[in-house]
């Protein structure tokens, strides 16, 4: 992901810039190789977002026993998965 | 440890990445929310998105939050992670090298949403 943000910033920049770059990057996206990379990212991202509002919530006290602790890390691996299977279909 | 390897300032550096994490977490809800409201995107829809200046705002916000977010994440492991004898020469090489890259983005930034007239 760190190494991601150049990278999509440069999809960012192409889909701004001009109407032709900008069918280039639908064009691109819409590939086998597009959907495989855009699916890995949606899912680094969308595990790494709830990861994190997990542990915003163990800031504020909040699910930090240890059976919480258990379901609120299985919930957040599974739900990201899910979240990211259903997006990974709707890009298809 | 070397308080030059970038040590003793972790506290800052913990509650910057919980705003910097609050920012971007509220900032994507309102994307998600606005794709799923109008989802047909053409180059002219999405164009004229990023035409207001609090939408630049806004958006520039949150690339520095990220770029902010992802520099404290890999300065961590970067703190963790090279075990070696000339340890801090590697990681100063290494924060030398993001810093430069995430700098440099930063300022891309700037460039490609105000190029939006």
């Amino acid at each position: 992901m760190a190494l991601a943000v150049p990278a999509l910033l440069y999809v960012f920049m192409l889909s701004l810039r001009s109407p032709q770059d900008f069918q280039q990057v639908v064009e691109w996206s819409s590939g086998f190789y597009g959907w495989a990379l855009s699916t890995v990212l949606i899912w680094a991202l969308v595990h790494h977002f709830f990861a994190g509002l997990r542990h915003l919530g163990f800031d504020i006290g909040w699910g930090e026993g240890r059976s919480r602790a258990r379901q609120t890390a299985w919930f957040s691996l599974l739900f990201s998965l899910a979240l990211t299977a259903l997006l990974a279909v709707e890009l298809l | 440890m070397n308080p030059s390897s970038g040590a003793r300032r972790g506290l800052d550096m913990w509650l910057l990445q919980r705003a910097s994490a609050l920012y971007m977490a509220l900032f994507l809800l309102v994307c998600v929310g606005c794709v799923l409201l109008s989802p047909p995107f053409s180059h002219e829809t999405w164009q004229a998105l990023f035409k207001p200046l609090a939408v630049k705002v806004a958006t520039l916000l949150f690339v520095a939050a990220l770029l902010v977010h992802g520099w404290i994440g890999l300065r961590e492991i970067f703190i963790d992670y090279p075990h070696c004898t000339r340890c801090l020469l590697v990681r100063l090489a290494l924060y030398f090298a993001f810093a430069t890259l995430y700098l440099a983005c930063l300022v891309w930034t700037v460039d490609i949403l105000w190029s939006v007239k």
